[in-house]
């Protein structure tokens, strides 16, 4: 069995239609999986579904083997298997946990009962990995939304899990700490499995698989090589990228050097998925 | 935007107390403020009090900030004090240099209206000024007391009622007036040198021995820690609803009763929702980063005793001690 199976899983928020509608899908230990969708697609839904934090209506979802929502001889398999799972969420503000930058960081593995001395080990790691080494007593009310989507990734990193959600991880970095933060997620390639929600077409390039999302549904899930070529099915899913997508190679093949290339992809890409 | 609201009047000024465990501090200063209410003579509590000044200098906070910090209080405790001494008649009166502290007062026409004239003048002027508006305050209020010992000619309303000082009444007033100093001294001593963070944990430090309640504790910290973290927020975000709505032309400076009403649940409305809907995202974070209610957690600052805090124990306990051998003595 895969790593993270999902059979049929279907689920509504109270009495509006599906989010998620009949939805399959397996990932790999390993993979390094993109979603795409338009805004209200069901990406954050289906993140909060794998991780156990909303019950499906139908379907199930198995995680290491294990169906996450039963529960064996008292213990719900959820608990068994969350060290495996972390989730940065899309809002900086409300995961903000910790008084401090430290105290947030540190959250996850407080939990765990970590020692006080590998705990402080790892603080000091991730937050010189985001870059928010210099910002450890700081409050978050002191720290603008990208630097706690920062501390949240670190917090999350330094759980050391083998699954990592990214949502919309990067929505609140300007375009610097955007390639930072996905430099960072691609180094993640291989050393863990990834399921990366995002609007940044070079970490959609990077990934092993991309799939988009439209009302609950998965209609594309392939390379990205093959599924940016789906034009008509990317139009239909709400990611209007087609003339963007030709405009890109074109740039691509021209000689404009490339540092400006990069400025005018971001801005292109950004164009198809309006935040 | 303003969004440096730090909870606390936490001053780092790196002195011996801010040095001291959390534990030591929240100890000490709770069975000191015990102590002060032990002693009853006015004397020893005024030489606590400048005790606890001497201490506060040796903090290093700039005294000025630690007496502003009084501000908001202290009208209160003038008037309550001032009650105290013209309502309590126990004992005899006292005499200063053969004038007996007691005064009769009567209210007449003629300066009950001019008494109203003053307090019309207060109440429009009150609007355009923005500081010392207590002491103008007790200003009129002791003109209009003034009036009535004094201008007590015309037809008689309330005739010759009597306000006198008793020695008994006044001990008393100034034996609370006293011990409420103190103790806003001492708690002013607490959180003018400890961060909430700090706080948080000396309070979860102190009830980690007991291990029957440890659940309800871990749980009570969590939930101090999460109210901590969550204040400065919220009040950030009641200011962004107060522009949104004064933008949208609700007016919050003044109004009647019913505009007010419709201000605040203009205010309280919204405020309720955000509250709601960040509550949810953040016990999803917590939930999904392995947080189990009451599940016993490590903790990434752990709190260790140093030298400072052995002494300001052995001097805790030596504090203690005098002041309950005085008390069984009944000295003081
Ligand atoms: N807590 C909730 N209660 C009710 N409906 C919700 C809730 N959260 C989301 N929805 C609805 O479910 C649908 C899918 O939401 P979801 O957050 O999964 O979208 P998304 O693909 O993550 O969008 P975005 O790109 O904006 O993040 C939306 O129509 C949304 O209005
Ligand atoms: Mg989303």
């Amino acid at each position: 069995m895969s790593f993270i199976s999902i059979n049929n899983l279907t689920f509504k928020y109270n009495r509006k239609g599906y989010v998620i509608d009949d939805l399959s899908l397996d990932i790999e230990k390993g993979e390094f999986v993109c979603i795409l969708g338009h805004n209200g697609s069901g990406k954050s839904t289906l993140a909060k579904l794998i991780v156990g934090l909303l019950e499906p209506r139908k379907g199930h979802i198995y995680v290491n083997g294990l169906d996450i929502n039963e529960e064996k001889d008292g213990v719900m398999n959820i608990d068994l298997v969350r060290k495996d799972m972390g989730i940065v969420f899309q809002n900086p503000d409300s995961q903000f946990v910790g008084i401090t930058v430290k105290d947030d960081i540190a959250f996850g593995l407080e939990n765990r009962r970590v020692s006080t001395e590998e705990m402080i080990d790892a603080v000091n790691k991730y937050s010189e990995k985001v870059g928010m080494k210099d910002f450890l007593d700081r409050n978050p009310e002191e720290l603008s939304g990208g630097e706690k989507q920062r501390v949240a990734i670190a917090g999350i990193l330094a759980m050391n899990t083998e699954l990592i959600i990214f949502d919309e991880a990067t929505s609140m970095l300007d375009p610097k700490g955007v390639r930072e933060i996905i430099a960072l997620i691609k180094k993640l390639k291989g050393q863990k499995t990834i399921i990366s929600i995002t609007h940044n077409l070079d970490e959609a390039n990077f990934a092993d698989r991309v799939i988009v999302l439209n009302k609950g549904k998965i209609t594309l899930d392939g390379k990205p090589e093959d599924v940016f070529k789906q034009f008509d099915k990317l139009k239909e899913a709400g990611l209007d990228i087609l003339n963007n997508m030709k405009l890109i190679d074109k740039i691509n093949n021209s000689n404009i050097d490339e540092c400006n290339k990069k400025v005018i992809e971001d801005a292109l890409w950004e164009l198809s998925f309006p935040k | 935007m303003n969004n440096k609201i730090v909870f606390g009047q936490y001053i780092n000024t790196n002195s011996w107390i801010h040095r001291l465990d959390p534990r030591t501090k929240l100890v000490t200063l709770f069975l000191m403020m015990i102590g002060v209410f032990l002693i009853s003579n006015l004397y020893v509590l005024l030489g606590c009090l400048v005790f606890f000044f001497v201490v506060v200098l040796t903090s290093k906070i700039p005294l000025i900030k630690f007496l502003q910090s009084f501000k908001t209080i202290v009208m209160l405790i003038v008037f309550t004090t001032l009650f105290q001494i013209i309502f309590n008649r126990n004992g005899n009166i006292i005499e200063v240099k053969g004038y007996l502290l007691s005064f009769d007062f009567t209210l007449t026409w003629i300066n009950l209206a001019i008494s109203i004239v003053i307090l019309l003048i207060y109440f429009l002027l009150m609007r355009y000024i923005k500081k010392g508006k207590g002491i103008i305050f007790l200003i009129v209020f002791f003109v209009i007391m003034f009036l009535q010992y004094k201008l007590t000619f015309g037809p008689v309303i309330v005739s010759s009622y009597n306000i006198a000082v008793f020695d008994v009444g006044l001990k008393t007033s100034l034996l609370v007036l006293l011990r409420i100093v103190n103790l806003l001294t001492l708690s002013g001593l607490l959180t003018f040198t400890t961060k909430s963070t700090d706080l948080n944990n000396g309070i979860e430090g102190i009830f980690a021995p007991f291990k029957f309640m440890r659940k309800g504790i871990s749980i009570l910290a969590m939930m101090i820690s999460i109210a901590l973290r969550f204040i400065p927020t919220l009040i950030n975000e009641s200011t962004k609803i107060l522009r949104a709505q004064a933008s949208r032309g609700v007016d919050f400076e003044d109004g009647r009763l019913k505009d007010k009403i419709f201000q605040i649940v203009s205010l309280l409305v919204p405020m309720f929702v955000i509250s709601y809907k960040k509550a949810e995202d953040l016990a999803n974070a917590m939930e999904a980063r392995g947080y189990i209610p009451g599940e016993e957690r490590s903790r990434i600052n752990v709190l260790k005793y140093k030298l400072g805090d052995l002494f300001t124990y052995v001097f805790l306990i030596i504090f203690l001690t005098v002041i309950i051998f005085f008390k069984i003595k009944g000295v003081i």
